[in-house]
């Protein structure tokens, strides 16, 4: 095939298969924490943290990601104190993020390419950097949930009887959170901060109600993942569309499709 | 014997309503006691506090002689079945796994073992779950996730088992069962704590009775206990309490 013999499209399908990793392992925990609607307003967060990054003229990475750890990090305090449920805490706070990220942006003049970049994503255009850091977090990402597995597990299936038998579920949550918030802010560099959301939740809640094993399905989401971004890429290629939102238009069509298996 | 639960001038409020208020409280190695009160006594906020969940807020509590705050290795030898847990049941783990978990935490979540498999069959047999070995939680009944449960607190081969009206759904064979397994655990020296209303079974099983609401009304053996007085303080209402004599 044509399009595979270009180094760009090479590099996109490497950051691909990483993204799949990262998304379906992330997603399927979120889903099972009830906690869907977190990356979502994680994704928001990053928003906020990318205007900071312009206004002082520093890495907008970087500061994306300490805006949004800072919001992950304070949230579990925000939601002891409101006595609220943890989703209208992160509605909350997420939505002004992203309030805070407009008005910064108001005072920005100049050029602001790489914002459009972040909003819509740019898996094509991705640079080796971005690779190699997409890649050492998914290294660092899989030993973390090999390692704490079963433990995860555990607290998911029931958090009390885990936190008596001492595991310090604070820590964990907190690790896996921290964890997602640094998977959001690298999906967003690829996909967009708008898509990021979409990449991490759509292949895991299709394929959550029909596989009955832990770990075929966290290998399925893997599969579904990147075949929609595999699929997406070629058609964006050959149609001449948007990458993001063709892969977020596929995976919500396999997801539509599956409801009625 | 050995001190494994020592609680003293214990409190513990919600919104600075007291539902424990100066609960002194003993439990030797080896004891079996019951817990009664009704709804809302402060039975289970007392438990989340012996397992840590809870910090209390005045007084002390040490658990195999260490304030609760400093247990680390010794929370693996506490079983616990909390009462209505909040469970994710559409998790896809097979009633194997989560009896293993018992397993994993004792292991510090290395590898099973065949030892450690062994035991998990043995509880399963025990508790009549192993046909259900490959199901997946949420497609079993209330009885039998209460047995899926009790099989993962057993599988600690806790020194201190607490158990939050185990036995709500579960069918009177198995609780027999359940109860007879209970007194085989009290005979290897565990410490049992269990709460239930089934007064009757629980003033004939255990070796102590603590009658709570809010404050200790009362605790001690069952026979030094004039139950119909205690149920009375306790649940503010006269009571007639039939026994049922065990057919053979």
């Amino acid at each position: 095939m044509e399009i595979l013999s270009y180094a760009f499209v090479q590099r996109a399908l490497l950051a691909g298969m990483l993204i799949s990793i990262i998304s379906s392992v992330i997603g399927i925990y979120l889903i099972y924490r009830g906690l869907s609607f977190m990356s979502a307003g994680i994704s928001h967060a990053v928003f906020g943290g990318l205007a900071i990054g312009y206004l002082l003229g520093i890495n907008i990475t970087l500061t994306s990601l300490l805006f949004t750890l800072l919001i992950i990090w304070i949230m579990p305090f925000i939601v002891r104190k409101s006595k609220l449920k943890q989703d209208i805490p992160i509605g909350i706070f997420y939505s002004s993020s992203m309030a805070l990220g407009a008005l910064l942006l108001s005072f920005h003049q100049g050029y602001t390419t790489d914002l459009f970049s972040f909003l819509f994503g740019s898996i094509l255009s991705i640079k080796d950097e971005d690779l190699i850091i997409t890649l050492i977090f998914t290294v660092i990402l899989t030993i973390f949930f090999l390692r704490n597995y079963w433990k995860i597990i555990f607290m998911i299936f029931d958090q009390e009887t885990a936190e008596a038998s001492g595991i310090n579920v604070f820590k964990l949550e907190g690790a896996v959170l921290t964890l997602t918030g640094i998977a959001v802010v690298l999906i967003s560099k690829l996909v967009g901060i708008i898509l990021s959301s979409a990449l991490i939740i759509i292949p895991a809640a299709t394929l959550v109600p029909y596989i009955k094993d832990m770990r075929k399905l966290i290998v399925y989401t893997i599969f579904l993942n990147l075949m929609c971004i595999i699929s997406g890429l070629i058609l964006s290629y050959y149609f001449n569309l948007p990458t993001g939102s063709t892969i977020v238009i596929i995976a919500t069509l396999v997801f539509l499709i599956s409801l009625f298996k | 014997m050995n001190r494994i639960v020592e609680i003293n001038n214990l409190y513990y409020s919600y919104n600075n309503d007291f539902v424990l208020e100066n609960i002194n409280l003993e439990i030797l190695e080896g004891e079996f006691w019951g817990i009664i009160g009704p709804n809302g006594a402060g039975k289970s906020t007392l438990l989340k506090i012996i397992v840590g969940i809870l910090k209390p807020q005045k007084g002390s509590i040490k658990v195999f002689n260490k304030e609760i705050k400093y247990l680390k290795d010794e929370k693996k030898l506490i079983g616990y079945v909390p009462q209505k847990p909040n469970i994710e049941k559409y998790l896809p783990l097979k009633v194997t796994e989560i009896v293993a978990l018992g397993r994993r935490i004792v292991n510090d979540w290395k590898k099973l073992s065949s030892h450690d498999r062994e035991i998990i069959q043995k509880l399963m047999e025990e508790l009549e779950i192993e046909d259900l070995a490959n199901k997946i939680y949420g497609e079993l009944s209330g009885g039998q996730q209460q047995k899926v449960l009790i099989a993962r607190a057993l599988a600690q081969q806790p020194k201190l088992l607490i158990l939050d009206e185990p036995t709500i759904g579960v069918d009177m064979k198995t609780q027999s069962k359940f109860y007879s397994l209970l007194r085989k655990l009290k005979k290897a020296r565990i410490s049992i704590i269990l709460v239930s209303h089934d007064i009757g079974i629980i003033s004939k099983e255990v070796d102590k009775l603590a009658c709570l609401n809010s404050k200790l009304y009362l605790h001690g053996c069952p026979k030094d206990i004039k139950i119909h007085t205690a149920l009375k303080e306790v649940y503010g209402e006269d009571f007639l309490l039939l026994t049922h004599e065990e057919e053979e």
